[in-house]
């Protein structure tokens, strides 16, 4: 007996089989290794990471609401949080919180932009480890910018800004990882100023390799608008600098881009086409390049940002896609833009779905957060006449008043409530004198009202409501870059150039362009250029930072379902938290609130 | 198989008669036969009163010599004994009852039979009719609180879904912890529980690490009826019922009551424009008109018997249910054909298939079932006529922004869509099919050693379809969306052994050796269209959006041996291991060696035992084994790239996962110590301890985020589950007419980390929700902020009191403050998941041919995060979703205003109405606080707050059964014939505030153990049906 126990022990455990197997629908960084173009999916599969849903443990596109893609996310974290939007009451998307400075860091936005940006510096690092120089340098090239890219998002979304870190050099950035061998090291949060270092490091790498490529026998022919670029990479450098207040380099940057940049940079061109084919448009410099046939839209179309601003159901406008159409123009916004309707740039843009065509119109106006409430929320009366003398007469509970329209310094009308004890509050502060006259229209009613001002900056592509390319970089950017570095040079001239030359091309007046002595009301050009800034960007994703790394504060006493006040410079709450995922592995000290 | 099995120990037992003959006798001799086949009884035992005895032999013939007032007492286990006396017969033939109870004796093991007096290690074994009290096709919801120690959880009520098993705790994380099936001797296969002839539960790893892989879950046997009679028997079975789902202390808010809490978020000018008067004039009752009377049938038949040397066996099974969640339901036809011949005398050969084929459809959308919870009583799904009144048409809604098409009115419930609309086109439906077939030989060249071949074919191919029509609400998006998917699977496998079995004396040896060797490949493909017209219903006519596919390939082999060796049917040892190979893990990991030893004393042998009667049986065992794990999805190993990912068009690759090598089996080693006594003759009871360690556990460990991944899967860190289990069954009273036996059974189970790496803790976060791995804590610790319930502020300058949420803040230095914003909150451990003891309770009255009988069981101590008040117990975050009534039983109250004391200091001095002053408390004895419209402030947050004490008692079933009599079925040719009433799940007692306090103990994508979110509850059922034997 034991006898057989022991040979057929002895046979079976010799008789080794065969047991590797392999998945048919993936592959195995060995089997992809062998192939020549691996370099080429990897790297394209970086781009795609932007646009794609990815499964965050193992959740599904379907769950929740297939609502995880990069763009949408970055989009929204920055935007909702500055001045520019509104968002429409309640709803169980995080967005709402993050729009509130009330983000919880187990939330989807915030993790999923987090582990999202990683992962694109993952397979930065990745690649650049694989890809030996001079054997497709473009490649490369394109890697060090990804990886300086997907920092930089980092370090600007979730730590406070660089100028903050130069008065408090102890301030930490995010996790840095440039080369593989970092992702042995525990993670520790690098300062500020050390994560900028590494983007400029990077981006030079990458404007380096770049321009081998372009000296090489055989140069890349990636030369699409949705691949990275040595344009790109340098109008990237240019931002960074800009936030480094490293002006003079900026400036330099961006004179050497705008004197090879292609001349309808300077034209006008079809701002309502422009959404809709960003990638065919000399104004881009690099979009990430979003498809018809992506999984993403063929499945989830509302999850795009394009759906966050606009709802084509009714509109028809392009194929009468459903969008949720739940962030607006914040009235301040549009007030900046009506100085001259005929800005292209609000035109193309701006849509307020079902106006009324009887003349009537509507006030506005946001209402002081009480102290145990944390929303500010909002007035509206409907229904409005305006008197011949252009006033508007409302009543709001149960009191008359009177909008009046008031010119400011620079000529401009807007509406102010002159009558005493227009007050939201016992606060005697919370007084508020600025109201919003607007064409009487569609309101939204969920937790409080709103009036719907679709935003359209991003529909439209391939006659799709829901699709967009967005372009993260355009020549625009590189026009106010350069503004602005001037500006702070004391080059007050130049600056204001550069800006005419976006008012031109937005098709505004003669008598709407600044020189020294034409200021509109204005008192410094810094002001100036921020307000052009925030109009030609308007939800683009640049406002946030362009207030406060320029050691402004953020004024948020306006209408919308956010807690009304002012948010400091210096308020930490400007670093969003990070993912509570992120705090429990690798330790790495949390924000403060 | 078996029988002869237990002729052969009979035997042996019988050897230890002493053999003694008398004087003056005659001959005597007969020959003694199976009263239910007419086979031979070999071995039994005749005993002679004055003294002596023998056995029969291979034939069942005995010979012996008596006196005429002799009393010859005819024994055998598995028989009921007989008396006979002499009276100076010469030949006496006895024809021998079965025993029912005894029968229970022998166990099967799946590769080995064993005697049950003689087991050494903890096993649980079960006739097939015990568990098909309730009505359900899931062999798991009918194990619930039969067994101590398994704790079985019905996480869905969904017809067809599983119930979640787990036997002595949860070792394993996030490899599968569930039991190993062995059906007919094979792990794996197919059965319909209308087939089922005996269940077994291994519980420890002396017995299961003969299972080797994925056996550290425990391994359930289950052995389907086989075909033994002379005389064909023939059994219909028929049973049919309605059900109706339990939504146990949850009630969302009618119109009045929403309305009222509405009012108190908004001023009155506001309200009235919001929340418009004509509201209150519509009051829908979503719950009722989601969840509706379902229904189940089952209808069964088999023959059984005995064709010239085939035995046979065939039954064909129906079973049909409609869910009680709209829209969902299931249906499987089973058939099942068991035949067995001898090919020559010492070779047998056995044929064993299975063939089932399911549909199953489930809503159409996760959506429905939130929808039912939370849409707002005061939208209306239908039309309404010219009156105002429901007509029985759905109406579209696609948003709140546009009114609705019947009335110009507003729809109110959030994130706008009509469930019903969509439930009345859409659909999510799939059937499969599955072919198990056991070719099976058995030679015994000798007495003593039998070789068996079990070799298994297995095939099952599965479809799936989800179909969303473009005229609704989820479909207008893509205009349509249809997916079809499907998969097949085929395996084989061969599991040879060699059995050996000797007696010397009074020693008897047991062993086997066998190895197991089985490939399986799988197939699947999926396609999605959308934008097609209504209606159709074929990919061709759609635009193809997407399509997946796979094939995988997959090989298991496995060597193993056992020795057992009893000596004098009182001392019991068992040795035995296993060797497996995994193709799961890297090529230095694959192998796995798993050994088991168990020794068992029965004391009640001993001599000293024999001048009581108090204590019939009395056995101590103990074992120690190691098992393994290795259930988690194939290719963790190995870093993969997908290439379903585009980028401009062009195919794009995305790293899926970073590579580990490393990865290997998880261990699982338990110990464990086990009494099994019989009182009286009676009152049977078990008691066991056990310890239990899992290491090296198979963990998708979280990885930072910032390294671009978030979970890698690794063997990392130690979980022990230390338990006692107690069961007892016995009749209180015993008559010829009226009978009652009771039983019991609890399982206490510790569970505790006892190692991670570097002893760092591991959060385990989904859907928001965490749990957290800690050294000396339980596996499912729930990790989220302390509700500090409501606190009182007073705003000067609204001159106000409110009253708003807070938590707990753990500061650096330990000390605890309290915070109003959510994300300042500490995270901390507040409970568990796990329970502190679960178990069941059964009773059995039997009063002529009437008997009623009734299982519940019970799970105290565990702790239910109820996600669903996320949403619905929002205290206003969400205006526009229903909201969970205050008029549960449960204590709820809201904030409404400041409470007084008459003592206090400045800071809370106010001025009461009647000009008195009174101090205005900053505690709160509100259990909720003021609601504030769209709030952000994290009030409904994963916090303790929802965090509920999960304890349940469940009458699982009533049954009252009248068994026709005798005199009556003769007449009609029937053997045997029964009807009854059976009710499930007709009481539950709960302090749950959801639906539904059984909550699924496995963990997947976006729940853990022991989360509660929309789930669809169990439903409550009453069932008639008949047996009837022929």
């Amino acid at each position: 007996m034991k006898k057989i126990l022991a040979i057929s022990f002895a046979a079976l455990l010799l008789a080794s089989c065969n047991m590797d197997f392999y998945p048919s629908d993936a592959m195995t960084s060995s089997q992809l290794a062998d192939n020549p173009a691996s370099a080429v999916y990897t790297t394209d599969g970086i781009y795609s990471l932007f646009k794609d849903f990815l499964a965050y443990k193992g959740e599904s596109e379907d769950y929740p609401n297939g609502r995880n893609q990069y763009l949408r996310h970055y989009f929204q974290l920055t935007e909702l949080r500055g001045d520019n939007v509104t968002v429409s009451g309640t709803t169980s998307d995080p967005f709402v919180r993050a729009y509130d400075y009330q983000e919880v860091p187990t939330e989807e936005n915030i993790y999923y932009t987090w582990w999202l940006a990683y992962k694109v510096v993952y397979g930065a690092n990745s690649n650049i480890d694989a890809i030996a120089p001079g054997s497709d340098d473009h490649l490369l090239a394109e890697n060090y910018f990804l990886r300086a890219f997907g920092h930089f998002h980092l370090v600007t979304l979730f730590a406070m800004p660089y100028v903050y870190w130069k008065d408090h050099p102890e301030a930490l950035g995010v996790v840095e990882h440039r080369g593989m061998d970092t992702y042995s090291e525990t993670p520790v949060r690098k300062t500020v100023g050390e994560i900028y270092d590494g983007i400029v490091l990077d981006l030079k790498e990458a404007i380096k390799f770049f321009e081998a490529d372009a000296r090489s026998e055989k140069p890349s022919t990636r030369t699409d608008r949705g691949y990275a670029s040595l344009t790109a990479a340098k109008a990237l450098l240019a931002r960074v600098y800009l936030y480094m207040e490293m002006n003079q380099e900026c400036l330099d940057i961006c004179d050497e881009l705008l004197a090879n940049a292609p001349t309808a940079v300077t034209d006008t061109y079809d701002y309502e086409k422009f959404p809709t084919a960003t990638y065919d448009s000399n104004e881009t410099i690099w979009c990430i390049r979003a498809s018809v046939t992506d999984k993403f839209f063929t499945t989830h179309p509302t999850s795009s940002i394009s759906s966050m601003y606009y709802d084509d159901k009714d509109l028809k406008r392009w194929d009468g896609g459903t969008g949720w159409g739940e962030h607006y123009w914040a009235d301040e916004l549009i007030d900046l833009f009506q100085r001259y309707p005929e800005d292209k740039r609000f035109a193309a843009y701006f849509l307020q779905p079902a106006p009324t065509n009887d003349g009537k119109v509507l006030v506005s106006f946001p209402i002081k957060t009480k102290a145990t409430n944390p929303h500010c929320s909002s007035g509206i009366v409907h229904g409005c006449t305006v008197n011949a003398d252009g006033s508007v007469d409302f009543k709001y509970k149960n009191k008359n008043y009177t909008a009046t329209p008031t010119l400011d310094a620079g000529g401009y009308t807007h509406y102010e409530v002159n009558t005493a004890g227009f007050v939201s509050g016992a606060d005697g502060s919370s007084v508020q004198k600025r109201v919003y006259v607007r064409p009487d229209g569609s309101v939204r009613q969920n937790a409080g009202d709103y009036v719907i001002y679709f935003n359209t900056k991003f529909a439209g592509q391939d006659g799709k409501s829901n699709l967009t390319s967005p372009a993260m970089l355009r020549w625009g950017e590189v026009v106010l870059n350069r503004a602005e570095a001037n500006a702070k040079l004391g080059n007050e001239g130049p600056a204001l150039n550069d800006v005419n030359t976006i008012r031109r091309r937005a098709g505004l007046p003669a008598d709407a362009m600044f020189d020294a002595t034409h200021m509109h009301g204005y008192t410094s050009v810094m002001d100036v250029v921020l307000d052009e800034r925030r109009m030609e960007f308007c939800f683009e994703g640049h406002r946030y930072f362009d207030v406060y790394r320029n050691r402004r504060d953020m004024d948020r006493r306006f209408v919308g379902f956010h807690e009304f006040g002012i948010i400091k410079w210096t308020d930490p709450r400007i670093a969003l938290l990070i993912p509570l995922d992120e705090i429990n592995t690798s330790h790495i000290p949390q924000n403060d609130r | 198989m078996k029988k002869t099995f237990i002729r052969v120990i009979s035997v042996a037992a019988m050897l230890l008669l002493s053999l003694t003959a008398f004087a003056q006798k005659h001959m005597v001799s007969g020959k003694v036969i199976d009263a239910s086949n007419g086979d031979p009884v070999i071995g039994a035992g005749v005993l002679i009163s004055s003294g002596g005895g023998v056995v029969t032999d291979y034939d069942g013939n005995y010979t012996l010599e008596a006196a005429d007032d002799d009393v010859l007492t005819f024994s055998s286990i598995g028989f009921e004994s007989v008396t006979m006396k002499v009276d100076g017969r010469r030949v006496i033939d006895v024809s021998m009852q079965p025993d029912s109870q005894l029968l229970e004796e022998v166990v099967v093991l799946g590769y080995t039979t064993q005697k049950k007096a003689e087991l050494s290690s903890s096993v649980v074994t079960m006739d097939g009719e015990k568990l098909r009290d309730v009505a359900t096709q899931d062999v798991g919801n009918m194990l619930q609180g039969k067994v101590a120690g398994v704790v079985v959880m019905n996480s869905s009520g969904q017809p067809g879904a599983n119930a979640d098993i787990r036997i002595r705790g949860t070792g394993s994380i996030t490899a599968g912890a569930g039991p190993l099936y062995v059906v007919d001797g094979v792990a794996g296969g197919s059965f319909n529980p209308n087939d089922i002839e005996t269940i077994t539960v291994l519980k420890d790893a002396s017995a299961t690490a003969l299972y080797g892989a994925a056996a550290s879950g425990g391994v359930i046997v289950v052995t389907t009826k086989g075909g033994n009679a002379d005389k064909t028997m023939v059994e219909f079975k028929a049973s049919g019922g309605i059900k109706k789902a339990l939504t146990g202390r949850f009630h969302a808010m009618t119109t009045p009551e929403m309305y009222d809490f509405e009012s108190q978020m908004f001023s009155p000018v506001v309200f009235k424009d919001k929340y418009p008067e004509y509201l209150l004039d519509y009051d829908f009752d979503w719950v009722n008109n989601c969840f509706k009377l379902g229904n189940v049938q089952n209808y069964f038949a088999s023959v059984a018997g005995k064709s010239g040397k085939v035995n046979y066996y065939v039954s064909m099974d129906h079973y049909n249910e409609k869910g009680t969640l709209i829209n969902t339901n299931y249906k499987r036809n089973a058939a099942r054909i068991n035949l067995s011949a001898p090919i020559t005398d010492r070779l047998n050969m056995s044929l064993r298939i299975n063939y089932q084929k399911s549909y199953d459809q489930g809503t159409s959308s996760w959506r429905t079932l939130e929808y039912a919870y939370y849409a707002m009583p005061w939208d209306i799904p239908y039309y309404l006529d010219e009156e105002g009144n429901p007509t029985s048409e759905y109406v579209y809604i696609t948003n709140d922004k546009t009114p609705r098409p019947d009335n110009g009115l507003k729809w109110y419930t959030q994130n706008p869509s009509n469930i019903l609309h969509s439930e009345q086109y859409n659909y999510a439906k799939g059937h499969g099919e599955s072919l198990t077939g056991d070719f099976q030989l058995v030679w015994n060249p000798t007495d003593w050693l039998t070789i068996t071949s079990i070799n298994r074919y297995d095939s099952s191919t599965s479809y799936y379809e989800t179909y969303v029509d473009p005229r609704t609400f989820d479909g207008s998006g893509t205009n349509g969306e249809l997916d079809n998917s499907n998969g097949e699977w085929n395996g084989w496998g061969t599991t040879n052994l060699v059995k050996y079995h000797k007696t010397f004396g009074q020693h008897d040896i047991n062993a086997i050796a066998g190895w197991e060797y089985g490939e399986g490949y799988s197939r699947s493909m999926g396609v999605t269209g959308i934008n097609f017209p209504a209606g159709q219903r074929s990919i061709s006519n759609t635009q193809v959006n997407s399509g997946t596919g796979s094939d995988y390939h997959s090989r298991t082999w496995a060597v193993l041996g056992q020795a057992q060796y009893s000596y004098q049917g009182k001392y019991v040892a068992t040795a035995s291991i296993r060797y497996d190979e995994s193709y799961k893990f890297g090529p230095y990991n694959r192998g796995g060696w798993f050994p088991g030893v168990s020794a068992a004393w029965i004391i009640s042998k001993e001599n000293f035992m024999q001048n009581q009667d108090k204590i019939t049986f009395l056995k101590l065992r103990g074992g120690y084994g190691k098992t393994g794990n290795d259930s988690i999805p194939a290719f963790r190993y190995q870093d993969t790239f997908s290439l379903s990912a585009k980028y401009n068009d062009a195919a794009a690759a995305v790293l899926q996962r970073q590579a580990n090598f490393n990865l290997g089996w998880e261990e699982a080693y338990m110990a464990s110590l086990g009494v099994d006594a019989t009182i009286r003759d009676n009152w049977n009871i078990t008691i066991d301890l056990y310890n239990t360690i899992n290491s090296r556990i198979l963990l998708e460990a979280p990885q930072a985020p910032s390294s671009g991944f978030f979970a890698k899967f690794d063997n990392v860190g130690k979980v022990q589950n230390r338990g006692v289990e107690f069961a007892a069954d016995g009749a209180i009273m015993r008559r010829s007419d009226f009978e009652w036996t009771v039983g019991l059974n609890v399982g206490f189970n510790k569970n505790r980390i006892l190692e991670l790496p570097d002893g760092q803790d591991m959060v385990m976060s989904k859907s928001e929700v965490s749990q957290i791995l800690r050294v000396g804590e339980d596996v499912y610790s729930w990790y989220m902020p302390k509700w500090a319930g409501v606190r009182t502020v007073y705003d000067e300058d609204f001159d106000e009191f409110s009253g708003i949420p807070q938590w707990e803040k753990v500061n650096e230095d330990g000390t605890i403050t309290y915070v109003d914003k959510y994300n300042q909150a500490t995270f901390q451990i507040v409970g568990s998941a796990s329970p502190w003891f679960s178990g069941g309770l059964n009773s059995g009255l039997r009063y002529k041919n009437f008997t009623l009988s009734m299982t519940g069981s019970f799970v105290v101590g565990n702790k239910i995060y109820n996600k669903t008040r996320e949403a619905m117990d929002a205290d206003g975050a969400y205006t526009n979703l229903n909201q969970m009534s205050h008029k549960n039983g449960l204590g709820w109250v809201r904030w409404t205003g400041p409470e007084f004391s008459s003592v206090g200091d400045d800071d809370h001095e106010y001025e009461m109405e009647d000009g008195s002053i009174m101090y205005w408390l900053e505690t709160s004895s509100a259990t909720h606080p003021q609601p504030v419209s769209g709030r952000s402030d994290g009030v409904n947050k994963a916090s303790s707050r929802y965090l509920e004490d999960g304890s349940f008692f469940r009458l699982r079933n009533v049954t009252l059964s009248y068994n026709i009599p005798a005199n009556i079925l003769s007449k009609a040719r029937m053997s045997g014939a029964r009807v009854y009433v059976a009710a499930d799940n007709v009481l539950t007692l709960s302090r749950f505030s959801g639906m539904d306090p059984e909550v699924g103990l496995d963990a997947d994508t976006y729940h853990h153990a022991g989360l509660y979110s929309s789930n669809y509850p169990v439903p409550m059922s009453v069932v008639i049906g008949f047996d009837v034997n022929f």
